[in-house]
């Protein structure tokens, strides 16, 4: 069965990219616009990887991480986040509220599915 | 990526504006924490879209930008009249890049790097840490990491202690995945080390308890190794030895016991374990540390994005199928009358109802707020005022107010047209307005509002005003009017939009263009809008726009006049009276009635368009507001409230703006679209001129 | 403008005159316009082409000659002067001609009738073809009178 994948991210151009790349390679894919607009694909359906940016309006990368560590469904499943450099504080911060991974912008597809191919098989 | 370009450019430009909008805000209050993070963020996303999307120059440049802004948040930079000038000028330079793309020619570059050595001004000389430039290096990022790394020549040997933290499993690692990792990078032995492991009844699925060894001989760098694990740092402890050379995993008469052993006695084998395997060679420890503080956390923006882009092109193919429902549903309505069947009729209404609520829907849709403009017009104000060195202040009220997106779109330059005379014309010198006693800072005033079914917008200035005699004089220099005419305050001022008449004295820089007010006037036209004026000398000028809200889809009241049927906006209409409720007064000269009290000029439409007079008893008086006054426009038959498609009637019926368009009926007939007010306008000139 | 291939002649008053084929939209049967009150006397009115509301202009009227009520054979050319829906126009002839290939034709610039002066600027040639003048229209002179 294919993978499902909830991308979250504000710039609609890296939503595309992810999205574009993520179903090219037959995953199935859900679109977040930021943190409170994915918490409603959180219901308890399966989601094998959520891959979340961090700078977010609304609701944030990692409140989204911690709240997604927070429901019994989703305790345990990988979360990538997107990250622009390699800014390591964030980084740290980030894997504290329960963050699997990262990846960092600019990606290449190639770059981005090596990543999740980390997390989840 | 090339299709995602198209995409990131919109979005960048919208971030652009977005950074414009914030640095407004950050000039009236330069120490808001929450203003420099929302500039921060959109730089950011600039920069990082910018890498990604091919936009490489782009990236490099706004990084730099963005360097400004981190040295400011982490207060090591104040904010000031200069960065934010800097800042504005390089969001228009933003805007070329996203326009060029790579640069490519000598020119632009060197422009790039002058922009950059400007901006790098700011940046403190000796904190190498944050602020150098790093010009290219985040472009490059994803192109190098795989290719340039040299590879280590031939196989290595290396020993490698993973041994996960409990809580590994918390985060979503499997750690099975790293461990396939680790063995795909070459040829390999992994020792599993169980003994802690709780009987099946303690069991804790979730604690992890097992930790690896493994001897891995491979080609890969060191770092390639390391990098397995880069996600499980802070939750494992891996050291990565180095083993000697040879074929240790190969080897069958010693490290099978070793591993037994290690196994039996549950410790990890040690380096100098492995020394039997070779001649001792220095040990190089290459474990790495890495250590990084917490810092304390970033808000998140606030702007709130709770919609969904869609293109114009595709708002405009939903209006125009709405628009034949429209019309479609106006046939069916037509037929389920004459069939008499009253199931039919009944659908025919609910259909009705549905496809009205659905034209409000789509018509909602197309609505646009203001404010995305405004951003221009601050801009505008503020270029004024550096380069007149004047001071003046644009301020919005109701700016969130909404319209068709194709009227804003043909509203943005003549309001920055008005603007500009406003400022160019209208706001005096600071000298000169302290000796009137003026503030010397002169206030630009935009005020948007609802009025019935039309936006009124008023641009009002505290400048020196227009002076309807320099203006009547002017006015008559150039014929556009007779020296003895006898003209109204109001008229005189509202000569500047006829065509021929420009104020200024000569064409300035900023005004320039070449563009007059009668520009104006036609262009606020062609969106059926109507323009006028009010001033008074050194107190300032008003000029009011009053737009409708929207071109495509009305209210109208199907009328006929003779036997052709014409429309006439309901919104237009006060009051429907039937010419037995008036009193008709025959002396004077215009034609006119009273009702309730109040004289009323009433036009009658068909004498009018057809030079025949209606005969009065059958026809219908329909009230409407023209300035303050009412007028009264008689039609000879009534026949009932319909939605209407306004199409227009093309550049060669323009002229004639009193009929701005037409409707296919449900019958397929066509119907004329009336505005009200034109078409007393219209009179008055006609009455005014055959009163000469 | 003159490397247009092919023209579309048409007849009025028992005179030929044509428009390039690339600016015709439609050829649209007659039906009565809309008449639109206070427009020029030559505009009959609009009418519904394809959901465009375009005004109609009697070619009769506009060069002097007398309008014609029953032409079995009178159509509406509709043309789009600048390519724009804006600039969409339809003129009612006598009778839709011929569709020439203009490679095998030199158009000399005299044009032998007479008419209105404002509208003879907008007759820009004459085609030669077979037994026919054909008076060449160009549509940018005459939108500008009709537009004035």
């Amino acid at each position: 069965m294919a993978k499902t994948v909830l991308i979250v991210d504000d710039s609609e151009s890296i939503r595309e990219v992810v999205n574009f790349t993520l179903q090219n390679e037959g995953y199935e894919v859900l679109v977040g616009v930021d943190g409170e607009d994915a918490l409603k694909f959180l219901d308890g359906r399966n989601i094998d990887i959520v891959i979340t940016d961090l700078h977010m309006p609304n609701l944030d990368g990692l409140g989204l991480i911690r709240k997604i560590r927070e429901m019994d469904a989703y305790k345990h499943i990988p979360i990538l986040f997107l990250t622009t450099e390699s800014q390591t504080e964030k980084k740290m911060e980030a894997k504290e509220a329960g963050a699997t991974g990262w990846i960092i912008k600019p990606f290449v597809p190639a770059k981005l599915l090596s990543a999740i191919s980390r997390v989840i098989r | 990526m090339d299709r995602f370009q198209a995409k990131f450019v919109e979005e960048a430009l919208d971030n652009v504006s977005s950074i414009e909008e914030a640095l407004f805000e950050l000039e009236k209050d330069p120490e808001n924490k929450e203003i420099i993070e929302r500039l921060f963020r959109s730089m950011h996303t600039i920069k990082g879209g910018g890498a990604m999307f091919g936009f490489n120059d782009l990236s490099t440049f706004t990084h730099n930008l963005e360097t400004i802004y981190d040295l400011i948040r982490t207060d090591k930079l104040k904010v000031d009249k200069d960065i934010i000038s800097l800042t504005f000028e390089s969001l228009d330079y933003i805007k070329q890049l996203l326009d060029l793309g790579e640069l490519t020619n000598e020119e632009d570059i060197a422009r790039q790097n002058d922009y950059i050595a400007r901006i790098q001004k700011y940046f403190p000389e000796d904190d190498g840490t944050s602020s150098r430039p790093r010009p290219k290096l985040v472009a490059a990022t994803a192109a190098t990491t795989q290719a340039e790394q040299p590879k280590a020549a031939g196989a290595k040997n290396y020993l490698i202690d993973f041994t996960p933290f409990e809580s590994l499993l918390n985060n979503g690692t499997n750690p099975l995945f790293i461990l396939d990792d680790l063995t795909a990078l070459g040829k390999s032995k992994t020792i599993a080390f169980c003994d802690d492991i709780k009987p099946f009844a303690k069991f804790e699925p979730l604690v992890i308890r097992i930790k690896w060894q493994v001897i891995l001989s491979t080609e890969q760098d060191v770092n390639d190794i390391k990098d397995v694990f880069i996600f499980v740092e802070d939750e494992c402890k891996v050291d990565i030895l180095e083993l000697p050379d040879g074929d240790i995993i190969g080897n069958t008469d010693k490290l099978p016991k070793m591993i037994d052993d290690a196994k039996a006695s549950y410790k990890f084998l040690e380096q100098k374990d492995f020394e039997v395997f070779k001649t001792a060679q220095p040990a190089a420890d290459v474990k790495k540390a890495a250590k990084a503080d917490a810092a304390k956390a970033q808000p998140g923006g606030e702007t709130k994005i709770s919609s969904m882009r869609v293109s114009s092109a595709k708002i405009d193919e939903l209006v125009n199928a709405v628009s034949e429902l429209v019309t479609m549903q106006a046939q069916l309505n037509l037929f389920a009358v004459k069939s008499n069947d009253p199931a039919l009729q009944a659908l025919a209404e609910q259909m009705e109802k549905i496809t009205r609520q659905l034209r409000e829907n789509s018509f909602e849709i197309s609505l646009i707020p203001l404010q995305g403009e405004l951003v221009r017009f601050q801009r505008l104000v503020r270029d004024l005022c550096n380069k007149l060195n004047k001071q003046m202040e644009f301020v919005v009220e109701g700016g969130d107010i909404e319209l068709d997106k194709n009227i804003i779109e043909h509203l943005t330059d003549p309001l920055l047209h008005i603007i500009r005379n406003s400022g160019d014309h209208g706001i005096e010198m600071p000298e000169e307005r302290i000796k009137k006693g003026k503030n010397p800072k002169g206030t630009i005033l935009l005020k948007a509002y609802y009025s019935g079914s039309s936006v009124i917008i008023k641009i009002s200035d505290d400048g020196k005003g227009m002076d309807p005699e320099k203006i009547l004089k002017k006015a008559i220099e150039k014929g556009l009017v007779d020296s003895g005419a006898n003209m109204t305050k109001n008229e005189i001022l509202n000569l500047v939009f006829a065509s021929g008449f420009s104020t200024a004295e000569k064409v300035s820089d900023v005004s320039g263009r070449g563009v007059g007010m009668d520009v104006v006037k036609s262009k606020i036209a062609e969106i059926r809008g109507e323009v006028s004026i009010d001033s008074i000398v050194d107190q300032g000028t008003v000029i009011t726009l009053e737009l409708p809200l929207t071109l495509s889809i009305i209210d109208g009241l199907l009328t006929k006049v003779k036997d052709e049927q014409f429309v006439v906006p309901l919104s237009n209409i006060e009051k429907i009276v039937s010419p037995q409720d008036v009193v008709f007064n025959s002396n004077g000269t215009g034609s006119l009635f009273t009702y309730r009290d109040e004289q009323i000029m009433y036009i009658d439409i068909c004498d009018m368009f057809y030079s025949q007079k209606s005969d009065m008893d059958k026809s219908k008086i329909l009230l409407v507001k023209q300035g303050e006054k009412h007028v009264g426009l008689v039609v000879n038959q009534i026949v009932g409230e319909y939605q209407i498609v306004v199409k227009p009637l093309g550049r060669f019926l323009r002229k004639l703006d009193m009929i701005p368009g037409a409707s296919v009926m449900g019958d397929g007939s066509l119907s004329l679209i009336i505005d009200t007010t034109r078409l007393i306008n219209f009179y008055n000139q006609k009455r005014y001129k055959n009163q000469k | 403008m003159e490397d247009a291939a092919s023209i579309t002649s048409f007849k009025v008053a028992g005179e030929f005159f044509c428009f390039e084929t690339t600016k015709i939209r439609h050829i649209l049967e007659m039906t009565a316009p809309t008449p639109v009150p206070l427009s020029k006397d030559y505009i009959l009115g609009v009418v519904n082409n394809h959901g465009n509301m375009t005004p109609v202009v009697d070619f009769r009227k506009i060069i002097g000659v007398s309008a014609e009520e029953n032409l079995p054979e009178a159509s509406i050319v509709v043309v789009a002067v600048d390519d724009s829906n804006e600039s969409l126009i339809g003129f009612k002839v006598d009778e839709v001609d011929e569709v020439f290939a203009t490679d095998n034709y030199n158009m000399s610039p005299e044009v032998v009738f007479e008419i209105d002066k404002t509208v003879q600027k907008a007759l820009c040639g004459t085609y030669h073809i077979g037994e026919k003048f054909i008076y060449k229209v160009n549509l940018e002179e005459l939108a500008k009178v009709i537009e004035q």
